[in-house]
C-alpha cells in the first residue's frame, strides 16, 4: 500500500511540476498587469486632472446649444481627444460642476448626440446620461426613440433623460407601458408624473381594460394641486381592482383641493382596508372640518393600518385634531398618544 | 506493524487523493466564479442612473427603514446614526433597535439626539424579546429608538420590523458608515428590476484606516496594522468576486448582515429572522430563496457593487478569531436549518449550485484544509511523501491562493478603484501574498473551532471592541 502511495505520488509529480510552473508564471503576469494598471491609472489621473485645470483656465467660450451651428466650427486641438475628457467623467462617476463646465463649453456633447445611435448600448446609455447637463431641445424625437430601444439599460437611461425635455413628449400612452416590464411600472409613474402628462396621453390608460394600465393611470391623475382630472378620478373610485381604488385615494391626497372631499368621503366607505387607509393617509392632506369628521369615523375602524393613518391624519389638525383624537383615547390609548404627540411636532397643515 | 501501516497508508492514499480531487474542484469553482463576476462588474460599471425621483413624485418613491441593532455601541453608535442621517433619501425612517445594552448607548443616543418617550403602536408580526421603551427624536422625526431587553442581535432586528412603517428595510450595523447615495442605488433596482427583486445587497469595505471625517468617509486608505489590511483583502475578494459571481446567476446564498435591503411585508411573512442562530442574515437570504421558489414566482436576490457601506473590522486576534468562529457558526447553521434545499433541484440553481458549494467548500473547507495539513505531515515523518512532491503541492495550493486574491485586486483595479493612492493599492497586493502564510492557515483553524462549537450547541455571539470612528483611527 506505502508502495502503491509512492507510485502515485511518482505517477502525479511529472503532471504537478509544469502546473505549478504554469500558475506561478500566470501569478508573475497577473502581478505585473495589476502593478502596471496602478501606475498607469495614477498617471492618467493626474494627466487628467491637469487637462482638466488647461481647459477650465482656457478662454476660449464656445457652446450654446446641440442643434446650434457655431458648434460645427469648434476645433479641438489633436491632444484634447473627447476620450481623454470621457474618462474624467467615468471617474468622476457623477460630473462636478467643472466637468459639466467643461464639457458644454468644449462641445463635447456633439460627439454624444452621434452615440445615441451607437451599436454598443453602454455607449448610447452613456450619452444620453451626459446628455442631459446640456439642453436636450431639439432631441426630443431621439430621446423619445430611444425609450423603445432593444436595450434595457438604453431604455431606462431615456426615462432618466425625460424630466430634461422641455415638453412632454409624444408617446403613444399603451405602447409606452407594454414596452415595459409590469414590475417596473411604479418606477415608469415616478418618472412621468413631474411631467404632468395631459387629458390625450391619460385617457387611454383609465379606458383600458387592463388593470395594469388603469393603475398607472390613476396614479398619473393625482397631479399635485391639479384639480383637473378629479372627474377621471371619480370614475375610478367605482373600479373592480382594489389596488386602481387604493391610488385614485392617494392621488386625491396628492390633489389636496377642496374638490376632492366628497370623493374621498366615498373612498374612505370601500370595502377594502387598504383603500380606506389611503383615504385616510390623503385626508390628512385636506384642510377643511369634514375632513376631521371623517378621519373621526376611520379612527374606529377595525383594521389597525387604516386607525394609524387615521389617527396620524388626525395629528396634522392641531387642536381640532388632538380634540378628535381625544375621543378615541379609551379605545386606542397608544395610537391615540404617539398621535397627539406627533401633533405637537408636525406644522399644522395650510 | 506492516498491517496496520497498510491500512493507515491506504487511508492516506484515499485521503490524498480525496484532497486532490476537492482541490480540483475547488479552484475550478472559484475560477468559474470569478469569470462571471468580471462579466457582472463590466456590466455594472458601463451602466449609469440618475436621480430616482424629482419634486412631488418623491412620495411615490418606496419607504425604507433603516435598522440598526445596537448592543455595547456607545462609541461608534452617534456618528453612525449622524451618517445615516445624511443619506440622500426622500421617505425614510432610522430605527435603532438598543438590544439591551450594559454599556452607555441609550443614555448617548438620548442626549445626542434629544429623545423623548412616546407610545408607538407596534405591528406585532414577528417574536421578539420584551420592549422597554419607545423614543423619538425631538431634533429628527425620522428617528424612533426602541430600548428592549436583550435577545440577540436576530431579535432586536425583529423588534425593529415591528415597529417599522416602511415597504422596504435595510439592515445594517451599528459602527457602519454608509455612503450618501447608497441608499437610491440599492432602491433603483427594486424600481427598475424586471422580476420581483426581494433582496439587494451592497458592498461592505473597511473603515479602519480610512479618512472620516464627522461621519463620513472622505477619503478610502489602508490601515496601517497588518491585521486589518489583511481583512481589506479579504473583503474585496469576498465581495467583489464572491457576491457578484454568484448574483450573476441569482444564487446568492447571502446578503451580509451589515448592508441587505429586504421587503419589509415579504420578511414578515417568512416570519421575520431565525432568533435561534447566529448566521441570522445568511438564513434569511436561504428562506426568502426557499418561499419564493415554492411560490412558484419569478423573483431576484443580487448583489450591486457599488452602494458602499464602510465597516470596522477586528484589529486584535482575539476578537478576529471570535468573529470568524461566529461566522463559521452561523454558516453551518443557516446551511442545517436549511438543510432539505441542498442539492434539490426544486430550489433551482441556488438549490443545485449555491448551498452545495457553501456546503461542501465554505462550510467543510476548513475541515479538509486542517485535516490535510495533519494528514500531510504525518505522511511526510512516516517517509510516505517524498519531499519534492511535498514541496511541489505546498507550491500550488499557495499559489492558487494568491493568484485568486490577485485576480480579485485586478477586479477591483479596473472597476471600482475605492483606494486612490497608489501605495495603498501596493499594500494591497503584498496583502494578497502575506496572508497565505500564516493568516490563512490560522483562519482556517479559527472556522474549524466554529464547526467544533457548532457542534457543541455553542450560541456565544463574542464581543467586537468598537473606537470612535472620527479621525483615521484603527
Amino acid at each position: 500500500m506505502i508502495e502503491l502511495l509512492q507510485n502515485l505520488q511518482l505517477a502525479i509529480g511529472p503532471f504537478v511540476l509544469p502546473v505549478v510552473i504554469a500558475l506561478s508564471g500566470l501569478l508573475l503576469l497577473i502581478t505585473i498587469i495589476y502593478s502596471a494598471a496602478v501606475f498607469h491609472h495614477w498617471r492618467s489621473r493626474k494627466t487628467r486632472e491637469d487637462l482638466e485645470q488647461k481647459w477650465l483656465n482656457s478662454s476660449e467660450e464656445v457652446i450654446t446649444d446641440p442643434g446650434s451651428d457655431n458648434l460645427q466650427q469648434t476645433q479641438l486641438p489633436p491632444y484634447e481627444r473627447r476620450d481623454d475628457f470621457l474618462n474624467v467623467l467615468r471617474i468622476r462617476n457623477l460630473a462636478s460642476d467643472k466637468t459639466v463646465e467643461i464639457y458644454r463649453r468644449k462641445g463635447f456633447y456633439k460627439q454624444d448626440i452621434s452615440d445615441l445611435s451607437h451599436r454598443a448600448w453602454w455607449r448610447r446609455a452613456q450619452a444620453l446620461h451626459r446628455l442631459k447637463y446640456v439642453s436636450l431641445a431639439g432631441l426630443q424625437d431621439e430621446v423619445t426613440s430611444l425609450i423603445y430601444d432593444s436595450s434595457r439599460e438604453v431604455k431606462l437611461a431615456a426615462l432618466y433623460s425625460l424630466i430634461y425635455l422641455e415638453e412632454f413628449p409624444d408617446l403613444n400612452p399603451i405602447k409606452f407601458f407594454e414596452n415595459f416590464n409590469e414590475k417596473q411600472d411604479s418606477f415608469l409613474v415616478i418618472k412621468l408624473l413631474p411631467l404632468k402628462p395631459d387629458k390625450s396621453f391619460l385617457r387611454p390608460l383609465v379606458d383600458s381594460k387592463k388593470p395594469r394600465l388603469r393603475r398607472a393611470g390613476a396614479t398619473l391623475l393625482g397631479q399635485p394641486n391639479e384639480p383637473k382630472f378629479l372627474h377621471f378620478l371619480s370614475k375610478l373610485t367605482k373600479d373592480k381592482d382594489k389596488e386602481v381604488r387604493k391610488r385614485v385615494a392617494e392621488s386625491l391626497g396628492r390633489v389636496g383641493s377642496l374638490e376632492a372631499l366628497p370623493i374621498l368621503e366615498r373612498t374612505s366607505e370601500d370595502n377594502e382596508p387598504t383603500v380606506r387607509a389611503a383615504s385616510a393617509r390623503s385626508l390628512g392632506r385636506i384642510t377643511h372640518e369634514d375632513s376631521v369628521e371623517i378621519l373621526d369615523h376611520l379612527a374606529t375602524d377595525d383594521t389597525f393600518k387604516v386607525r394609524l393613518a387615521a389617527f396620524n391624519s388626525l395629528s396634522h389638525f392641531g387642536e381640532e385634531g388632538r380634540k378628535a383624537i381625544g375621543n378615541h383615547w379609551s379605545e386606542n390609548r397608544r395610537l391615540a398618544r404617539e398621535a397627539i404627540f406627533e401633533s405637537y411636532q408636525k406644522p399644522v397643515t395650510p | 506493524m506492516s498491517l496496520y501501516g497498510d491500512i493507515l497508508a491506504g487511508f492516506v492514499l484515499i485521503y490524498n487523493s480525496l484532497v486532490l480531487l476537492y482541490f480540483f474542484s475547488i479552484n475550478t469553482g472559484y475560477i468559474i466564479l470569478l469569470g462571471l463576476s468580471g462579466l457582472e462588474l463590466r456590466y455594472h460599471i458601463k451602466r449609469r442612473t440618475g436621480d430616482i425621483c424629482q419634486g412631488e413624485a418623491c412620495e411615490l418613491a418606496p419607504a425604507v427603514a433603516i435598522l440598526v441593532p445596537a448592543y455595547n455601541e456607545r462609541a461608534t453608535i452617534s456618528s453612525s446614526l449622524s451618517s445615516l442621517q445624511e443619506l440622500d433619501y426622500p421617505n425614510l425612517e432610522l430605527i435603532v433597535v438598543n438590544d439591551g445594552s450594559t454599556d452607555e448607548t441609550i443614555k448617548e443616543i438620548k442626549e445626542k439626539f434629544k429623545l423623548i418617550p412616546v407610545a408607538r403602536e407596534p405591528e406585532n408580526t414577528v417574536e421578539s424579546e420584551e420592549v422597554r421603551e419607545v423614543y423619538k427624536s425631538v431634533s429628527d422625526e425620522r428617528i424612533l429608538v426602541v430600548d428592549k431587553d436583550n435577545g440577540g442581535k436576530a431579535d432586536a432586528l425583529n423588534a425593529g420590523l415591528n415597529y417599522s412603517r416602511s415597504d422596504l428595510f435595510l439592515a445594517i450595523d451599528a459602527d457602519s458608515l454608509v455612503e450618501k447615495e447608497s441608499l437610491y442605488r440599492l432602491v433603483e433596482p427594486y424600481l427598475t428590476g424586471e422580476t420581483n427583486v426581494v433582496g439587494i445587497g451592497g458592498i461592505v469595505r473597511v473603515s479602519n484606516g480610512c479618512k472620516v471625517e464627522g461621519s463620513e468617509v472622505k477619503e478610502a486608505k489602508m490601515p496601517s496594522r497588518i491585521l486589518p489590511s489583511i481583512q481589506v483583502m479579504e473583503y474585496i475578494r469576498a465581495f467583489l468576486f464572491g457576491r457578484t459571481g454568484w448574483s450573476r446567476i441569482n444564487s446568492l446564498p447571502i446578503i451580509s448582515g451589515a448592508f441587505g435591503l429586504f421587503k419589509t411585508d415579504l420578511v414578515k411573512n417568512i416570519g421575520g429572522y431565525r432568533t435561534e442562530t447566529v448566521g441570522e442574515d445568511m438564513d434569511l437570504v436561504i428562506r426568502l430563496h426557499k418561499y419564493m421558489r415554492e411560490k412558484g414566482e419569478e423573483y431576484t436576490i443580487s448583489f450591486i457593487p457599488d452602494p458602499v457601506c464602510w465597516t470596522q473590522v477586528p484589529s486584535s486576534m482575539r476578537v478576529l478569531s471570535r468573529q470568524r468562529n461566529r461566522w463559521q457558526r452561523g454558516l453551518a447553521e443557516a446551511l442545517t436549518y436549511n438543510w432539505k434545499m441542498i442539492g434539490n433541484p426544486k430550489y433551482g440553481s441556488i438549490g443545485l449550485l449555491g448551498l452545495p458549494f457553501f456546503f461542501i467548500f465554505e462550510l467543510l473547507g476548513p475541515l479538509v484544509e486542517i485535516s490535510g495539513y495533519a494528514v500531510f505531515i504525518i505522511s511526510f515523518f512516516m517517509g510516505w511523501i517524498n519531499l519534492p512532491f511535498a514541496i511541489l503541492f505546498i507550491t500550488l495550493a499557495l499559489v492558487y491562493g494568491i493568484l485568486l486574491s490577485v485576480l480579485s485586486l485586478l477586479l477591483e483595479e479596473f472597476t471600482l478603484k475605492r483606494y486612490e493612492n497608489p501605495m495603498d493599492r501596493v499594500k494591497l497586493l503584498g496583502m494578497a501574498f502575506l496572508e497565505n502564510f500564516g493568516y490563512r492557515q490560522l483562519h482556517a483553524l479559527w472556522r474549524l473551532k466554529g464547526l467544533v462549537d457548532f457542534f457543541r450547541k455553542s450560541k456565544s455571539w463574542g464581543e467586537m471592541t468598537r473606537q470612535s470612528m472620527e479621525g483615521s483611527k484603527e
